[in-house]
């Protein structure tokens, strides 16, 4: 801690240099046609360094101080507690007030899209099932399995084609 | 004053990558820009997706294998052109393998030490044995992945020929970097109530941690920065793709958040002698294979007292410090790491190799 703050005294002694003593002066320089642009801005950077390391060191002897850690802690530990209480109390009262409008829980959705996708599985089943049946009745539909080719060799589309004739002719 | 219209469309751009972080749930592999150098996904299972670099030439038997952090997305050491640890490895004829780890979800809860450490990198490295017909894998640890890797390297020593840990949180009592006591001052019923109400520690927070190490330089002085820089090549595309992985946090697992900072960060268990995992107590002294543990001088993550003293803790004969001038993200983007220190550890593995036939 005493580390920490000998540093923010040394830091601040710089900052106070670059910017009140060199940065002045090197405006005035240039004020007085002494000094150019490039000094001028080298000093105002020195000066901008100095403030930022000054900032770096308040904030880490901000975090060394132990009163300060302590209340970080508390307040969010403090505001853990609020926020695990106020879940709690939501999830309690909306828990009890959904199925009082009539309105389905969370867990009641699930299942029903559970059930949803369930039911779009059987239905996509008894389709190729169906489809299959379909095929093995329809000895044309079935000429796209090994199965159909032999029906074909055996002479269905001859027996179709003398059907048609006899249509033709009647 | 385009000084300070600049500074503040900077700073406004990088408000707004923030907020679409908050968005989007900061970090996921969907988010990851294009790869740099083109890899195959060899395994993949549980939490871990497992990337197979080739190297044009290989000069090394044995594979290396990345055992990357389980915060932000891990294509820090894959940046850029000559800003990528992958390249710099597989240039010096290592074939080069990386954990990638998948964010975990809610059914992730339960997920700790033992789970990351016996399973889901015992799972990469027996991929990889697979994969290169090898009993030994190196293993290359960077941050909390080289935490995992000496787990791991502690309970399967035969698997592991040679160790390298870079910038390892290992000794957690150490409080140089201020920021530490604020976690100090986490209690173990903060711990649980994190736990309890979001499942895992949630990106935004870890992400707030990181900030907040450094609020000064994330609230004003990148921005400066990028505008003294803006003439420099290539400065603001680093910096634009800097910033992306800056914001590319996951959640860590609830137990293994918990296991991290009761045992590990709170209580020094590890270099105590007192850490378990999966009931076992972790014996350092175990591992004997080579070890380079590869420290950042200026490390203002992971303080370089930390890590200094883990070669005492090995049962290694052949172990040591390397200390790099540079950062905790120098150590895997700087220009100096990549002319000095990767082709150092490159040398050091080499020397305790085989050559590939």
């Amino acid at each position: 801690m005493k580390k920490q703050e000998s540093q923010v005294v040394q830091e601040l002694g710089k900052f106070v240099q670059a910017f009140w003593l060199e940065l002045p002066m090197a405006a005035a320089n240039r004020f007085f046609g002494n000094g150019n642009e490039i000094t001028l801005r080298k000093a105002g950077w020195k000066a901008y360094d100095a403030f930022v390391s000054l900032a770096n060191e308040a904030t880490n002897t901000i975090y060394a101080n132990p009163v300060v850690g302590s209340l970080t802690g508390q307040t969010m530990e403090r505001a853990l507690q609020i926020q695990h209480m106020g879940s709690a109390a939501a999830s309690a009262f909306f828990g009890n007030l959904w199925p009082a409008v009539g309105l389905p829980t969370a867990s009641e959705v699930a299942g029903l899209r559970n059930e949803i996708a369930a039911l779009h599985e059987d239905l996509s089943q008894a389709v190729e099932a169906a489809e299959k049946e379909e095929q093995a009745q329809s000895p044309m539909l079935a000429a796209t399995s090994a199965e159909g080719l032999s029906l074909l060799r055996n002479g269905y589309f001859k027996r179709d084609d003398r059907e048609d004739d006899e249509d033709a002719a009647a | 004053m385009p000084l300070l219209s600049d500074i503040a469309g900077y700073w406004l751009n990088g408000t707004m990558r923030t907020f679409e972080a908050f968005g989007q749930g900061f970090g996921s592999p969907a988010t990851d820009p294009p790869a740099l150098t083109p890899y195959d996904v060899i395994y993949e299972g549980g939490k871990v997706s497992l990337r197979h670099y080739a190297a044009p030439v290989r000069q090394h038997a044995t594979p290396l294998l990345i055992v990357y952090a389980l915060v932000k997305r891990p294509y820090i050491l894959d940046l850029q052109p000559g800003k990528s640890v992958v390249q710099s490895l597989l240039a010096q004829g290592y074939e080069v393998y990386l954990i990638d780890w998948l964010p975990p979800n809610r059914h992730d809860t339960k997920l700790g030490f033992d789970g990351y450490v016996n399973e889901e990198i015992a799972n990469a490295v027996r991929a990889v044995q697979i994969a290169e017909h090898v009993e030994q894998v190196d293993l290359l640890g960077y941050c909390f992945g080289a935490l995992l890797a000496l787990l791991y390297a502690a309970l399967h020593p035969a698997n592991v020929k040679n160790l390298v840990t870079l910038t390892i949180p290992f000794d957690m009592s150490v409080r140089e970097l201020p920021i530490y006591n604020l976690v100090d001052a986490m209690s173990d019923v903060t711990v649980d109530l994190i736990t309890r109400i979001y499942g895992n520690c949630p990106a935004w927070m870890v992400n707030a941690n990181f900030l907040s190490m450094a609020p000064i330089h994330h609230a004003l002085d990148k921005y400066v920065g990028l505008y003294r820089n803006s003439e420099r090549d290539g400065y603001a595309a680093m910096f634009e793709l800097f910033e992306r992985w800056m914001m590319s946090d996951v959640p860590l697992a609830g137990q293994t958040f918990r296991e991290l900072v009761t045992q590990l960060f709170k209580r020094n268990a590890l270099v105590r002698g007192e850490f378990k995992i999966g009931g076992e107590t972790i014996d350092l002294r175990r591992i004997t294979c080579p070890l380079l543990n590869v420290v950042a001088a200026q490390d203002d993550v992971v303080h370089p007292a930390s890590s200094l003293g883990l070669p005492e803790f090995v049962g290694s004969v052949d172990k040591r410090n390397l200390t790099f001038p540079t950062g905790h993200l120098g150590a895997v983007v700087s220009a100096g790491a990549m002319t000095k220190l990767w082709p150092e550890v490159g040398n050091w593995l080499a020397a305790r190799e085989t050559p590939a036939n």
